[in-house]
């Protein structure tokens, strides 16, 4: 029963949030503040057990137990680090905190920066010039098109080449130490809008796919989860 | 003909009549329970191919063999696209028999994540420890990342249940690093599966695969052509296709109707001391339910989504007829 009981509370949430369709309304601001109420709690409680419990005090206490001198150290030190930055909160000794900041922008610049570029420069580089191997501008292809016309083989053809002038227009439309009077910049404008509109026009279409999933879910859930489980609960 | 009539017709119809159509023509197909076939693309098939190389390599190499790490990088309000992906990837892995870990790098994912596991582990009778692994909160994300190249139990060194990944697992004493890992999967709403491509790939060369919600989807193709993701599946139109390849599989393993299987599944079964599951060992009538229906979830969603397409076409449409005729009609004022 408490199955059930829990599911309906869902449901009736569900359609307290969907009555904002109609007009803003008090059961939609109740489902709305519940709604953070309860995120702010469980964010609380799962810091502390899924965070405190096994990142902190867990290992600092293994440490002691096990008699590991440097473990500790290190775990102290990590401690008193992270409640620096608790001294923000104190105007006398906040300039504290700019330590463990130091520490962590330092951190994780030395360790995005090189992934980063390696991931989202270079290999996409590589990408446009070459997949397994093969050129992107390929002759061959292009030829085989022409000796033998058809769908499959015209994709072929122009799969390659369409990527690497969608990159080098777009790169040249973001281009702005020229300006637009200079023809290079100024012939690759309308291709490069072209793409970008297509670009945006596929972002556009997928999210409205997932908009249209969220409603499509809770639709589900209603019919069925929950008034399957009616039924079986209660008749 | 009264071309201002008409216009005002069409453009002035009512938000909430508009919504009323919608939620008719998204419930429809839900009642009638229809599911949509639908056709398989290059990028999901490569997951799924890759888990069938894995199981392979498994066969061939039963002292070496490699697992999977799922990690649940959604939180429940991404859940309808999420949550199939991540069925079928689950039901595939324990179909194949493969190990699998996991662990939730957003908060609110947590215990959804940890829930789902053990759901679709019940499906398949398989042992916590043993069979999988569930590690809880993989904060903050870099060490996270960074931990899988060496050893994860660093970094987790308990599981969701608090209790210490170096000594009371067996899973964690073959699989702790990307070395055992064929794949790794991000199923997610956020921008987390980029993270992986950027360190579990670029930095350790790691086999990365994702599930994304369709709003993310289009961000990470570049990553696919480029070959640092092995594939995807963006949206519920990816968790179709994937959903479809593992219930095609599903049939020819288990031979018998899913209903039949599951509820014959714990029959005279004595759950052993040493190793209790993390599940009851039954089936109610209303689980029964459940399961059945999370089986086709994503192709019930992309029978409503099909249509409520056709349906905002048709109202595209519409308004642009109704803004031609109005231009019209102005024109000729």
């Amino acid at each position: 029963m408490g199955l059930l009981a829990w599911t309906t509370i869902g449901v009736i949430l569900t359609l307290a949030i969907f009555s904002f369709l109609i007009k803003d309304n008090p059961l939609y601001k109740f489902a709305e503040h519940l709604f953070v109420g309860v995120s702010v709690g469980y964010l609380l409680v799962v810091t502390y057990t899924q965070l405190f419990i096994p990142r902190v005090y867990q290992p600092t206490k293994n440490a002691f137990n096990s008699g590991d001198i440097f473990m500790s150290i290190w775990m102290i030190v990590g401690i008193i680090i992270g409640i620096m930055f608790l001294t923000r909160l104190t105007e006398k000794h906040n300039w504290l905190s700019r330590y463990p900041i130091s520490i962590t922008v330092g951190f994780y610049s030395g360790f995005a920066i090189m992934p980063s570029l390696y991931t989202r420069v270079l290999r996409q580089l590589g990408a446009t010039v070459s997949e397994d191997g093969v050129s992107m501008i390929n002759l061959q292809k292009i030829g085989l098109f022409f000796k033998n016309p058809s769908w499959s083989t015209l994709y072929e053809a122009t799969y390659g080449p369409l990527i690497v002038i969608g990159v080098l227009t777009v790169l040249i439309y973001f281009f702005f130490s020229f300006k637009n009077t200079n023809p290079v910049i100024k012939y690759t404008r309308k291709p490069a809008m072209v793409y970008m509109m297509v670009g945006f026009g596929a972002a556009f279409g997928y999210t409205f796919m997932a908009r249209i999933s969220l409603y499509v879910d809770r639709m589900n859930f209603i019919i069925n989860e929950w008034w399957p489980l009616v039924r079986v609960k209660l008749f | 003909m009264n071309l201002k009539k008409i216009s005002e017709f069409l453009l002035n119809f009512k938000k909430k009549y508009i919504y009323l159509v919608m939620f008719v023509l998204i419930s429809t197909p839900l009642v009638l329970k229809r599911t949509q076939k639908t056709y398989e693309t290059k990028e999901v098939k490569s997951i799924y191919q890759k888990i069938e190389e894995i199981y392979q390599h498994n066969q061939d190499n039963p002292e070496d063999k490699l697992a999977i790490f799922i990690s649940v990088d959604f939180a429940p309000s991404t859940k309808a696209e999420c949550d199939p992906m991540m069925n079928a990837m689950l039901r595939h892995a324990f179909l194949r028999d493969i190990p699998v870990l996991g662990w939730a790098g957003v908060p609110q994912g947590i215990d959804y994540g940890l829930e789902r596991f053990n759901t679709i582990a019940k499906e398949y009778n398989k042992k916590y420890g043993e069979d999988y692994i569930y590690l809880g909160y993989a904060y903050p994300f870099l060490q996270a990342a960074l931990s899988l190249g060496t050893d994860v139990r660093i970094f987790s060194s308990t599981d969701y249940y608090g209790k210490d990944t170096y000594d009371n697992y067996p899973i964690m004493e073959k699989f702790n690093n990307y070395n055992k890992l064929g794949l790794f999967t991000s199923i997610t709403g956020t921008s987390l599966a980029e993270g992986w491509i950027q360190y579990a790939n670029g930095l350790f060369n790691q086999e990365v695969a994702a599930g994304v919600t369709a709003v993310n989807a289009s961000r990470l193709y570049p990553f696919l052509q480029s070959g640092q993701l092995v594939g995807m599946m963006g949206g519920l139109k990816g968790a179709a296709e994937y959903e479809q390849m593992v219930e095609r599989l599903e049939k020819k393993e288990i031979k018998k109707d899913i209903k039949n299987y599951l509820s014959g599944l714990y029959k005279n079964y004595e759950a052993p001391e040493d190793n209790p599951r993390k599940y009851d060992t039954s089936y109610t009538k209303t689980e029964l339910l459940k399961s059945i229906n999370s089986r086709k979830m994503a192709r019930q969603g992309m029978a409503a989504q099909k249509i409520a397409h056709f349906y905002v076409i048709a109202l595209i449409i519409i308004a642009n007829i109704g803004y031609l005729l109005k231009k019209r009609y102005e024109s000729r004022r």
